[in-house]
């Protein structure tokens, strides 16, 4: 009765099936990003702290902060796959996972728009979705287009721009070189006042007053309108006056993260920039 | 007449009894430990597990022998060379604030750490160079006190440890200097390493941490007589026949090793290496042959339940075990000083 066509199709689906992981953890915002945006939130039993604040992902058990996960907890989940960012760890830990038998796969970190591709193909082929994600990177190519449409040609003439780490008001952090900020920062066509220094640094009245910064980058969860913002921020008194200083929301999971989104938060921010 | 060495002797045997009774709670708290975590073991399985009954899934043995024993022991392991250390250096001091930090073997450990972490190398051979480096920073701020101090011979205690604060101090301001300069990577792995956190454990670890305590505990084990006898005075000790630049040198290099892998291995741990030497003494009196033991048994079980909390407090997240070793020890360290001092009877 049985064919050996329809045999061997039970058999690739069985196969098939078993190759998509039914419990997922994953950790590092761009990695859960990117599994949600390839329709595996279902299977994602539980995220670490940053995946929480994506869409879909708040009521999922929290497995800590990235860089301080414990084997138990994750393996407490029954995953049968840990997906994790390059900055997980402790490193052992992740080798304690491995040992007790379940993969874990580590996407490698890139501050870098043009690997998110590589991240989003890596995601894919670990967890069996290819299709979907050649999807998401034809359309994480045509948002990269579409940023590079906004950029160019204004390479002479950058504005400046300053990215505030603005938490809580008072503590003022702003992003050097090496941080994602200033990653972001080129690739949307402007000049980062701050690459003097690395890391997010306090913000220096004196630099700030002298760079005269065109514009200010923040967080859309900092609360205050904008006067009430570059009124907190020492040294930008004269600009602001002049009223030639904009302040520019973004969301930060999207705008930092270097996942799917990033590239058509960076055209965003691109255009913005290049308003008159 | 007879009274009073018939008291001497009583005292002695209660003493040993409370020793004992410690002795019992240990492997009852390192066993409750074990038995508890983000996966629930229960005691049927936590049985088969301990009797290598095969009748129990692949992943619970995975999770029980490869994470959670080596955890619970390395964290009971290294609570008690901290207790020890600090047993050893208060002695040494005569100075009820004293604890490992103060010769330098916390900051200088951080700082190896830190520079790990500076560079990037954290996961270097196989992970165990930072270990290594953390290890190395801590024998070599204590090698400088050494120096200083003519091989801890010369100059008296309270020079010692105001050198010990003026390196402190030193090395406090190129940790600093380090973590203005570090990327927001490293600096997060930094500050989680000062946090301190058992969760890397693995056996080689355990193992490793054994032999440093066996070698630490030893040393300040057969100086246990002559830090009594430093109780009453560094000269009266001297005309005792205690060559004390000879006890200084080996309980300091005694605590560097212990304070020095333990942290090496869990990062920066305060208030144990202060605090458990001082439950020691309210418990079992001033005598270092009972001090020791009791530092080892207090620190040990505080350590392993403070690693507990952190397991299973906010599984499956961890919370960093340094906040809650105070949480935890801090209430019966004032309870201990709240009873009538029966103790010192």
């Amino acid at each position: 009765m049985l064919r050996p066509a329809t045999i061997l199709a039970v058999l690739l689906f069985a196969l098939t099936a078993r190759a998509e992981p039914a419990r997922i953890v994953t950790a590092g915002s761009a990695v859960t990003e990117i599994a949600a945006a390839l329709g595996l939130a279902p299977q994602i039993v539980a995220v670490d702290t940053s995946g929480k604040e994506l869409d879909g992902m708040g009521d999922k058990p929290d497995v800590g902060y990235v860089r301080m996960l414990g084997a138990e907890g994750i393996l407490s989940q029954k995953p049968d796959l840990v997906l994790v960012s390059g900055e997980a760890g402790p490193p052992p830990v992740l080798e304690q996972i491995r040992a007790a038998g379940v993969d874990v796969v580590v996407i490698p970190n890139g501050h870098s728009l043009d690997n998110i591709d590589d991240k989003i193909r890596a995601v894919a082929t670990a967890t069996g979705r290819t299709e979907d994600g050649d999807k998401l990177i034809t359309r994480v190519e045509a948002d990269l287009q579409a940023l590079r449409a906004a950029t160019t040609g204004n390479d002479n003439d950058r504005p400046g721009v300053v990215f505030l780490l603005a938490r809580h008001t008072g503590s003022l952090m702003a992003a050097g070189s090496d941080t994602a900020a200033h990653a972001m920062i080129e690739a949307t066509g402007g000049r980062n006042i701050c690459a003097d220094f690395t890391g997010y640094k306090p913000l220096s009245a004196e630099i700030v007053a002298a760079a005269t910064p065109d514009f200010v980058i923040v967080s859309e969860s900092v609360g205050g309108n904008d006067t009430e913002l570059l009124a907190s921020v020492p040294g930008l008194g004269a600009a602001q006056t002049a009223g030639e200083l904009r302040v520019i929301r973004v969301n930060d999971a999207a705008f930092l993260g270097f996942g799917p989104r990033a590239p058509s938060a960076a055209a965003e921010v691109a255009l913005a920039l290049r308003q008159p | 007449m007879n009274r009073a060495p018939d008291n001497d002797v009583r005292r002695r045997g209660r003493l040993r009894r409370r020793l004992i009774l410690l002795g019992v709670f240990f492997p009852v708290v390192l066993l409750t430990a074990a038995a508890l975590g983000a996966v629930n073991i229960g005691v049927a399985d936590l049985w088969r597990l301990l009797v290598g009954s095969t009748d129990v899934s692949e992943i619970l043995r995975a999770i029980f022998w490869d994470i959670r024993l080596p955890r619970v022991l390395l964290a009971a392991l290294v609570g008690s060379a901290l207790a020890l250390a600090g047993a050893g250096v208060q002695g040494l001091f005569r100075n009820p604030l004293a604890d490992p930090a103060l010769i330098g073997v916390s900051a200088g450990a951080a700082l190896g750490a830190v520079l790990c972490f500076f560079l990037g190398w954290q996961g270097a051979l196989g992970g165990w160079l930072l270990p290594l480096a953390a290890f190395a920073g801590g024998w070599l701020a204590v090698l400088a006190l050494g120096v200083f101090n003519s091989g801890f011979a010369g100059g008296g205690t309270a020079k010692l440890i105001l050198a010990g604060v003026a390196l402190n101090a030193m090395i406090g301001s190129v940790l600093g200097f380090f973590l203005f300069s570090a990327t927001d990577d490293a600096l997060r792995s930094m500050t989680f390493w000062t946090l301190g956190s058992c969760a890397s454990a693995q056996w080689p670890q355990v193992l490793v941490l054994f032999v440093f305590l066996v070698v630490g505990g030893f040393l300040l084990w057969r100086n246990a007589r002559f830090l009594d006898a430093l109780q009453l005075g560094e000269d009266q000790a001297a005309h005792l026949g205690v060559s004390v630049p000879r006890v200084r040198r080996e309980i300091i290099i005694a605590a560097a090793l212990l304070a020095g892998a333990a942290t090496a291995f869990a990062g920066t741990i305060g208030f144990i290496g202060l605090v458990a030497p001082h439950m020691a003494r309210l418990l079992l009196g001033s005598l270092h042959r009972f001090v020791l033991p009791a530092s080892f048994l207090l620190g040990g079980m505080l350590l392993a339940l403070a690693d507990l909390g952190s397991r299973t407090l906010v599984a499956p997240a961890e919370l960093a075990v340094g906040i809650l070793t105070a949480a935890i020890g801090g209430p019966f360290f004032l309870w201990l000083l709240r009873r009538p001092s029966s103790w010192s009877a």
